[in-house]
């Protein structure tokens, strides 16, 4: 669906952006059993209304959560980017992390899915779950990168058709180092320019390996080589919590380099629409955002960290983004404190708007983050085309909450449709 | 008049034959007005009081520790009348029970000021040097400090650890409690004059197998049978450590690879000792009880139901109704939560009891406010949680829940029970709040305490 851009009017400091002026499409996957997308359009008012539900012929987790081992709780696979759109909008691609599938669907004019191809990643399904959660696409090499949440072989390729099929390829990959067989990444971002693939982490053990205390709280900090405590978390503070792949012309992928990510978990990678070199990462333990660069030999720096507002416990688990059309505006879902929280990006640094920019929105009272705040677990995002609105998942909520944005940074709520309890994931939309 | 430079005033026109009026009143610890100067004291107390105001003491824990003495008028303000050097050290703004440099709640303890009954004499400690002071109450409130002493327990590294004490008039007996044993509970005695002279028994509440417990506070039972200690880790924090980046370790590796935490009662059924208390006030052997929940901190009575008290817990993060026989036999009621939404463990430590036992005000370390629970009979409700808005701290404190909190401590409602006070130590800053029917607190003071270090209420 092609669709002319407005400009977005703020005439004031704290005006509502303006809407494109009719809407579009919409797309989240419940990640139940019976897995499926939900396809919403959304109005040039913001709010929401479900146009179908269309099977992915694969299966999700349910609300088993394989990083855990929770019988039930949002944030399945601790990841990001489970359904993602091809950029000229024929494709979408959806996870299926109970049974490590991948799911290609076209979407028509109208907005509507047609299921194309269900394919294995490739990785064998090892317990009650799978764990693929992660996909970016490589539109010059007709590559699809599939990460899973436990290794040793995180990333898988399949080749995509014209036709939207799917090809499962040999080549797999990871981001375990010689120290750390156990590690489990977040999410897979291809670079504008193609020549690179970042891959996020959060732990360098899962909460599934370390186990749980009798109280039912998380084990955090394991004792290694001479006794000594060590957290988790990834890059906490060992400097190795980014994984950057060097992405060849036939989408296959260089020996990764890892990056001191600048923080604990850097989960969440965000390239800028205007600065294809410049992208922010959401920390889950460094509690903030920071912004990165890729230099014209190829390397990333990381700038410094702006932690939010931390009263409230920590870590914050601060994880997925959204970035503004016009690249003036980060907001960073919380999911231990139940909000967002935003920035604005003035010059070449971040700086906070708002924290937080929207009210809690509570969750039924059965989830707890890292920090042991009960929370309604918050996790995907996604900000419309205009930037005049943004749709954020509370799994535990059972929601999908519209806000408005406004020019201060501030998200005021506009809509809201039930969903799945604790299971859906991704979001995607034009 | 208070003297700083350590001359006791021991010699008042009030003075009494203390140890006669204690023969004359034993076992009567609720304080029954008899004839001679102690009751005209008492009764002149009490006409204060009863007019509006009174006294409040709260120690500051300094390095030199004093006692501020405010005056607080019938709408519940508060002015500074005096400050009187104890005579002993204070811990400052260090924190021995985790070995933190500055923190509120150093020694997570309660009870480290009180009064006697009768409220001639004020006792507090001193827990940095191990010590006690005791204090003559003047009619006006004014206090003259009367001696000092030692506890008997040495002082390991920067501080000691006395931190709560109870008093039996009719024995002339002190118990001191300290956060780290094996000598938890010191015994001193008190003479007519108010003068203390340190004994040599000691009592601990460590097990066989736990043997650095950290007990929280000593609360005599009304009948003065038994006396009550709180508990609230099995291993201190100071002693489990850190996690590199600052947070405490609360479960320990056992040798058999599981986790066992590291608060008291959780879940072993252990958490709340009594000692039965001897003719001559000595202790015998303590019995170990099951709490019911983790880290059962705060014991208060009620005030016309000699055998039910409240205990406010921890890591249970609620309170529970308890009732003591004759014989020191314990029976613990079901724990009611407060809302722990905000983060585990909540830190719910202390207690306030209204005059009428209608309602039980509890203080939430971990989350910076005060909630209040309703009893009615033998059932605890929730009334009002919170029952007042956060106080904020200056940020640079959090709780074991990882918020960063103001580390509210010790409480004190008044007699009346129009007004409650609240040290809120993180913001330096001891609150006043009104009462109110539904439960709830409305603020209506403020004064300004010195940074973390201030523990202790007791006033009239």
């Amino acid at each position: 669906m092609a669709r002319e851009m407005r400009p977005m009017a703020m005439s004031g400091p704290n005006e509502t952006r303006m809407s494109n002026g009719h809407g579009g499409h919409l797309y989240t996957q419940t990640n139940e059993i019976k897995n499926c997308i939900i396809h919403y359009q959304w109005s040039a008012n913001g709010s929401l209304t479900e146009v179908e539900r269309c099977l992915t012929g694969g299966a999700g987790s349910g609300e088993f959560k394989p990083i855990s081992g929770q019988e039930s709780a949002p944030n399945a696979f601790e990841g990001a980017g489970s359904v993602i759109l091809t950029p000229d909008r024929r494709f979408l691609f959806a996870t299926n992390g109970g049974d490590n599938s991948v799911s290609s669907l076209r979407v028509g004019e109208d907005g509507r899915l047609t299921l194309l191809d269900v394919r294995p990643t490739g990785n064998p399904v090892e317990g009650r779950s799978g764990t693929a959660k992660s996909l970016a696409y490589a539109p010059a090499s007709g590559t699809l990168f599939v990460l899973h949440s436990f290794g040793p072989d995180h990333l898988r390729l399949m080749s995509v058709d014209a036709e939207g099929k799917l090809a499962g390829r040999p080549e797999r990959y990871t981001v375990n180092t010689h120290d750390k067989p156990n590690r489990v990444s977040t999410m897979v971002v291809v670079s504008p320019n193609e020549k690179l693939v970042f891959v996020g982490t959060t732990f360098d053990e899962p909460i599934v390996s370390t186990g749980l205390y009798p109280d039912g709280s998380p084990i955090l900090w394991v004792q290694r080589g001479g006794g000594a405590f060590h957290s988790i978390a990834s890059n906490a503070p060992d400097p190795d919590g980014l994984a950057v792949f060097p992405l060849r012309e036939d989408g296959a992928l260089g020996t990764a380099r890892f990056y001191d990510g600048g923080g604990g978990s850097p989960f969440y990678i965000a390239f800028l629409h205007g600065r294809p070199d410049t992208f922010v990462i959401g920390y889950a333990v460094g509690d903030g955002c920071a912004m990165g660069t890729i230099e014209e030999d190829g390397k990333v720096s990381i700038g410094p960290l702006v932690k939010i507002d931390t009263s409230a416990g920590v870590p914050t688990e601060l994880c997925w983004l959204g970035v503004s059309p016009d690249d003036r505006t980060i907001y960073a879902t919380n999911f231990g404190y139940s909000n967002i929280s935003s920035y604005h990006i003035n010059g070449r640094g971040l700086e906070i708007a708002c924290d937080p920019a929207c009210p809690k929105v509570p969750g039924d009272g059965t989830a707890r983050g890292l920090n042991g705040t009960v929370t309604s677990g918050p996790s995907d995002n996604w900000i419309t085309p205009d930037g005049a609105y943004l749709y954020q998942i509370y799994g535990n909520a059972s929601k999908l909450v519209g806000y408005a944005t406004h020019s201060d940074g501030s998200l005021k709520e506009i809509t809201s449709v039930k969903i799945p309890y604790n299971s859906p994931q991704g979001l995607a939309g034009f | 008049m208070c003297k700083d430079n350590g001359e006791v005033s021991r010699k008042s026109s009030e003075q009494v034959d203390r140890r006669a009026f204690l023969q004359v009143t034993a076992g009567a610890i609720t304080g029954a007005a008899v004839a001679g100067g102690a009751a005209k004291i008492a009764a002149a107390q009490t006409n204060r009081s009863e007019r509006g105001g009174g006294p409040l003491y709260m120690q500051t824990n300094e390095l030199r520790n004093a006692i501020i003495h405010y005056r607080r008028d019938a709408k519940g303000a508060l002015t500074e009348v005096e400050r009187v050097l104890t005579g002993g050290a204070g811990s400052g703004t260090f924190k021995p029970s985790s070995g933190q440099e500055s923190a509120p709640n150093a020694f997570e303890g309660a009870g480290s000021v009180i009064l006697s009954p009768d409220r001639r004499f004020l006792f507090t400690t001193n827990g940095g040097d191990n010590s006690v002071s005791s204090f003559r109450v003047g009619e006006d409130g004014r206090l003259a400090r009367l001696d000092v002493k030692p506890t008997g327990n040495a002082v390991d590294g920067k501080s000691g650890t006395a931190k709560s004490l109870a008093y039996v008039p009719s024995k002339g007996m002190l118990y001191v409690l300290h956060s780290f044993g094996p000598d938890h509970v010191r015994l001193m005695s008190v003479d007519a004059e108010g003068t203390l002279t340190a004994r040599r028994e000691r009592y601990t509440v460590n097990t066989q197998e736990k043997t650095d417990r950290v007990p929280t506070m000593a609360v005599l039972s009304p009948d003065g049978k038994s006396l009550l200690v709180g508990t609230v880790f099995d291993q201190p924090i100071a002693h489990t450590g850190l996690y590199p980046d600052g947070s405490p370790i609360l479960w320990v590796r056992q040798p058999d690879g599981t986790y066992k935490v590291i608060a008291s009662n959780a879940p072993d059924p252990d958490g709340l000792v009594v000692f039965p208390v001897r003719g001559d006030g000595t202790l015998g052997a303590a019995k170990f009880h099951d709490a019911k929940a983790g880290s059962p901190f705060y014991i208060a009575f009620l005030n016309s139901r000699p055998n039910t008290f409240v205990i406010g817990y921890a890591v249970g993060d609620g309170c529970a109704l308890a009732t003591i026989d004759g014989d020191g036999k314990i029976n613990v009621g079901p724990l009611v939560k407060i809302d722990t939404s905000a983060g585990l463990p909540s830190e719910l430590c202390w207690l306030a009891v209204s005059a009428d036992d209608r309602t039980v005000y509890a203080t939430n370390f971990g989350y910076s406010y005060i909630s209040s629970y309703r009893i009615d009979g033998a059932k605890l409700s929730i009334a009002k949680d919170p029952a007042c808005p956060k106080v904020p701290g200056d940020g640079s404190f959090r709780g074991v829940n990882t918020t960063v909190t103001s580390g509210p401590s010790d409480c004190w409602i008044t007699p009346d029970g129009a007004h409650l006070y609240q040290i809120y130590g993180n913001a330096s800053a001891l609150v006043g709040y009104a009462t109110r029917p539904d439960g709830s607190l409305h603020e209506i003071t403020r004064v300004k305490i010195p940074h973390n270090s201030p523990q202790g209420l007791a006033g009239f």
